[in-house]
This record gives structure tokens, C-alpha cells and sequence, in this order.
């Protein structure tokens, strides 16, 4: 039998291209808005990509569905897919691509310990992903204390254990807030994939500008939301994930001016500005949402245009997570204003598509 | 009606009875109108939060809604684990026109400001906080309306009782005793009658015995 070479990228891009081709359309989309009843939403989710998910869970509750786990079960699916698809270098960057997910199954086995949830209900929640085995992070979540849980993830060898140790005496100190362990995954988690996204190769280039968006979206966000509050220099700088575009000096200068137009106007980056500016107009009647929603879609945007930077390399990849997420998004959506019984056009103004994406359907 | 002695002593005894309860009657028509002036702002200001409340629950409904859309189930369950926790309440007494009302207070702000969930802002979407501070403002609104909603239920119930006892007096008691009064009234009167003719009686014996002697 000839071996495949999984870090060639010609090879794993075209079986991404033909996951993508699985990937909904704007038609599609605006085709569901307009079913009448949830029984018509199923069968055309049952001519999708999708099926296998919904009737397992229409099999598993016929009265109440559980469509959010099947959308999360097919998303989990593919993301694997590629994962076992890809080898070398592929393997790697996608890995870091997906790591996000890694940092999202600690904090919510932190967040569950924090909250007295049982193993069960943490488990049911964690999405398996990133780069961590399933069976270390059940471990992790049937520890009885957050204490626990760092102390297991030292003896995994789990990386995000280093933060942790260091923060946890602080988190103690100050009342056991859990946001403290969370600023220092957050800022340990993006320090590291930055670290690992060294040299000038484009795929790792590619990577680096998916992540940096990413750091400066957040940065952005919270910015947006601390201002006003008064905060010193050293609890502001404590909220800044390092390793963005934004410097300390920019970020506490940013934050100094306090007021949201000023903060807009004088962003230094103009990409950014321009996006602040778009969301600014929206702000009055959305409040602070308006900035992660214009964020969140130039990140989808970006991501999915990197399909066509190279074929043969990461872009597609990148391309398939961002837009396969997009996906996802706009199907809760549309189940979520079907099921609340929304009219068509606000189910509608709530979704996002990416013109490429539609051009391409038409 | 309740049996009573044609005397003179019951009739002093009933006349001071139905005195006392014109006095009690006018009382409780003053506590009556005191009442009504303090429950009928509080009326208004149950209306109100009640509708802001039912407001401030759809609102946050929709935003939970659509924070579930795009963050997904996962993640909003994830930071539910981190913000998972009590609200204190204090709960005194006071009286209003001497009526025990239980007054509930917030011990604890149930409102908090980004930094003070539990979760860390640098993880978690403007949309998700957004639904938490929605959440959070019907915790507060929960609140005020236990406290106005048990203030307006027990000046209710004071009002109706209050309104029970001078219906009672002003339509049972007061007309039940003015009858007593008449009754023995015109059984004094009539024994009087009696007494009257009998003398009459007597005298006219006597005087017929008189004229045969």
C-alpha cells in the first residue's frame, strides 16, 4: 500500500477542500430561515453534513433534541479529521491552530471545580479538540479541588500547569478569584503558541497573523469594556495579553482616555480603527457587543481569506476551521430564532456571511 | 337577635355600647383612608417594576439566546460554573399605620462590574458579560419587587380586614344594637303602659269599694 505523506500539504488540502465543499451556503441558510416548522428545518439538516448528528439526536430525545450537541459533535468530528489528516509541520501548526479549544477545557474544569459542578456535568461540556487527550482531561475533571486539578495536569505533563502553579498562591491570597488563574492561562496560552510560531516560513506566518487577530480582538474587547473603570496602571497592564499588536504604553494610554469615541479615534492601528468605527456607529442601540461582533467578523473574514493565499499551504486549513465555526454560529442561529419563535428577517440580521463564500454559491 | 333584659341599667349599658362602636367605627375609617393612602402608590410602583421586570426578562432571555448562538452551549455553561453563586438579602421588620411589613434589602450587590464575575474578561465576549449584567439586573429588580410586592400584600390584607370590621360595625353591630336599644326601649315602655293601667285599675277599686261602703 503507498504511505501518504501527511505533512504534505497537497495531500491534506484536498481532502480539506472536500470537507469544504460540504460546507453550507448562503442560499442554503436563507432556505432554513424560510421553513415554516421545526419538522422542515430537520429534514433539510438531515440533507446536510449534519445528518448523522441530528437524528442521533432526535433518536436520543425525540421530544427536545439536543441540536446544539450534534452541531458540537460534528464540529468536534472534523476538526479531528484534519488533525489525523495532517503530519510534520501541518500536524503541528494545526494543532496550535485548535489549541484554543485546550485553553477552554482547563478553565471550564477550573470554572466547574470553582462551581461545585460533578465530573459529569464538566465532562458533558468540554469540547476535545486541542491538543489534550480526552481521558487527561476526564482525570482532570474528576479531581475534587481546583488544587487538584493543577496538581494532575503537573503529573500530565500538561503545559498549562506552569501558570497555574505560579498563580496559584495569588489566587489564594485574594479570596480564591478564579479570574486570576484565567488572566494566567490566558496570557501563558498566547505567549506560548507565539513562542512557537518563530521564522519567517509563510505557513507559520500564516498562523502567527490568525493568532495575533485574535490577541489584538481580545485586547480590543477589553479595553472597550474596562473603560471608565477606575483601574491603576498595574491592574490595567494585568488585563493585556502581551504578545498582540498593542505595546503596555498604547494599551494604558488607550485606556487612560476613558471615553469610547476617543478611545475609537485614536486607536493607532488603522485596520482596527476602521473597524471601531463601523461598530462605534452601531453602539448606541447594541452597546458593547457591536465591537466583539465587528472583531469576531474580521477575524472570520481574515481567516477565511487565507484560503486563497496559497493552496498549498496552512491557509486552507485556517480557511476550513474559521469558516466551518462561522457555520456553526449561523445554525444556532437559526434554531435558536426558530425555537423562540423570531421573524424571519431578525433570525436574518443575526447571521453572518462571508461574500466570498456567497459569491461562490451563486 | 341575642336575648336581652328589658332594663333600664341594659339600656344604659347598650346606649355606652353603640357609643364605642361609632368610636371604633370612625377609628378604623381613618385607618381605613391611611391604608388606602399608602397602598395606592404602591400599586403604581408594583406596576411599574413588575413591567420592568417582565421587560428585563425577555431582554436577557434574547441576549442569553444569542450569546448561546455564537459562543455556544459550552461556553456559556463553562463561565455559568465560574459565576455560580448566593445572593444575600437582609430581611428586617417595620410597622406601617401599625401593621408588621418585612422589609428585604440587598446585603450583596447582585449587579457586578466586568472584573468582579469570577471569570477573567480576557476569555469571555462583550456578549457574554452583557448577558450576565442582564441577569444580574433581574436579580436586583427580583429583589425590590419581593420587598414591594410583600409591603403591598400585607397592607392589602390590613386594608380588607380593616374594611371587613367597619362593614361589621356599621352594618351588623351598630344596627344590631340600635335595635336592642329599641326593644327595650318599647318593653320599658310598654311595661310602663302596664304599670300605668294597673294603678288605674286599682284606684278604681278603691274608689268603688269606698262608695259601696
Amino acid at each position: 500500500m503507498a504511505k501518504v505523506d501527511l505533512s504534505d500539504y497537497g495531500y491534506v488540502n484536498a481532502r480539506v477542500r472536500g470537507m469544504r465543499s460540504h460546507l453550507l451556503t448562503k442560499d442554503f441558510f436563507m432556505r432554513l430561515v424560510e421553513t415554516p416548522d421545526f419538522e422542515s428545518l430537520h429534514s433539510m439538516l438531515e440533507q446536510t453534513i449534519y445528518r448523522r448528528e441530528v437524528n442521533e439526536a432526535v433518536l436520543m430525545d425525540p421530544e427536545r433534541p439536543d441540536y446544539d450537541q450534534a452541531l458540537n459533535l460534528n464540529l468536534i468530528a472534523a476538526f479531528r479529521k484534519i488533525l489525523d489528516a495532517t503530519g510534520g509541520e501541518a500536524h503541528r501548526l494545526t494543532g496550535i491552530l485548535l489549541a484554543k479549544y485546550d485553553l477552554l477545557n482547563v478553565k471550564t474544569i477550573l470554572r466547574g471545580k470553582k462551581g461545585s459542578a460533578t465530573a459529569s456535568e464538566i465532562i458533558s461540556q468540554l469540547v476535545p479538540v486541542g491538543n489534550l487527550r480526552m481521558d487527561s482531561l476526564e482525570q482532570m475533571a474528576q479531581e475534587r479541588e481546583i488544587k487538584d486539578v493543577i496538581s494532575t495536569m503537573n503529573g500530565l505533563q500538561i503545559r498549562y500547569a506552569r501558570p497555574l502553579v505560579a498563580a496559584y498562591p495569588t489566587y489564594m491570597k485574594k479570596d480564591q478569584d478564579l479570574s486570576i488563574l484565567e488572566i494566567a492561562l490566558d496570557k501563558f496560552h498566547y505567549q506560548d503558541v507565539m513562542d512557537s510560531l518563530r521564522g519567517k516560513d509563510t505557513n507559520v506566518e500564516m498562523v502567527r497573523q490568525m493568532i495575533s487577530g485574535e490577541i489584538d480582538m481580545r485586547n480590543i474587547s477589553t479595553l472597550v469594556r474596562i473603560r471608565g473603570l477606575k483601574l491603576d496602571d498595574g491592574e490595567v497592564e494585568q488585563l493585556r495579553i502581551p504578545v498582540g499588536m498593542l505595546s503596555e504604553d498604547q494599551f494604558l494610554g488607550l485606556h487612560r482616555l476613558g471615553d469610547i469615541v476617543q478611545l475609537v479615534s485614536e486607536y493607532p492601528d488603522p485596520r482596527y480603527r476602521k473597524l471601531l468605527e463601523r461598530a462605534l456607529a452601531e453602539y448606541q442601540e447594541e452597546d458593547m457587543v457591536a465591537f466583539d461582533r465587528e472583531l469576531e467578523r474580521e477575524l472570520v473574514r481574515r481567516g477565511v481569506a487565507m484560503s486563497n493565499v496559497d493552496v498549498l499551504s496552512i491557509g486552507v486549513i485556517i480557511g476550513y476551521i474559521w469558516a466551518k465555526q462561522n457555520e456553526l454560529i449561523n445554525l444556532r442561529i437559526v434554531l435558536k430564532g426558530k425555537m423562540m419563535d423570531q421573524p424571519q428577517a431578525d433570525i436574518r440580521k443575526d447571521l453572518f456571511f462571508i461574500e466570498r463564500e456567497s459569491a461562490e454559491a451563486a | 337577635m341575642e336575648k336581652v333584659n328589658p332594663t333600664r341599667s341594659e339600656l344604659l349599658y347598650r346606649k355606652q355600647q353603640i357609643k364605642l362602636a361609632e368610636q371604633g367605627m370612625e377609628l378604623l375609617k381613618k385607618k381605613r383612608d391611611a391604608l388606602l393612602r399608602e397602598f395606592l402608590p404602591i400599586i403604581d410602583e408594583t406596576m411599574k417594576l413588575s413591567l420592568k421586570l417582565e421587560r428585563a426578562t425577555l431582554d436577557a432571555q434574547q441576549a442569553l439566546a444569542l450569546a448561546k448562538a455564537v459562543e455556544g452551549r459550552n461556553v456559556l455553561t463553562s463561565v455559568g460554573f465560574a459565576t455560580k453563586g448566593e445572593v444575600l438579602v437582609d430581611i428586617f421588620g417595620t410597622h406601617v399605620m401599625g401593621v408588621p411589613i418585612p422589609v428585604i434589602r440587598k446585603s450583596t450587590a447582585p449587579v457586578k462590574t466586568e472584573l468582579t464575575r469570577g471569570y477573567a474578561i480576557t476569555g469571555v465576549s462583550a456578549r457574554v458579560d452583557q448577558t450576565a449584567s442582564k441577569f444580574e439586573e433581574i436579580i436586583d429588580l427580583m429583589i425590590q419587587s419581593a420587598d414591594i410586592e410583600t409591603r403591598l400584600r400585607r397592607l392589602g390584607e390590613e386594608l380588607q380586614k380593616t374594611n371587613r370590621r367597619v362593614n361589621a360595625l356599621e352594618n351588623t353591630v351598630i344596627p344590631e344594637l340600635a335595635e336592642q336599644v329599641k326593644f327595650i326601649f318599647s318593653s320599658l315602655d310598654e311595661r310602663a303602659r302596664e304599670d300605668h293601667f294597673r294603678l288605674k285599675k286599682v284606684k278604681k277599686k278603691i274608689l268603688e269599694r269606698q262608695g259601696k261602703a
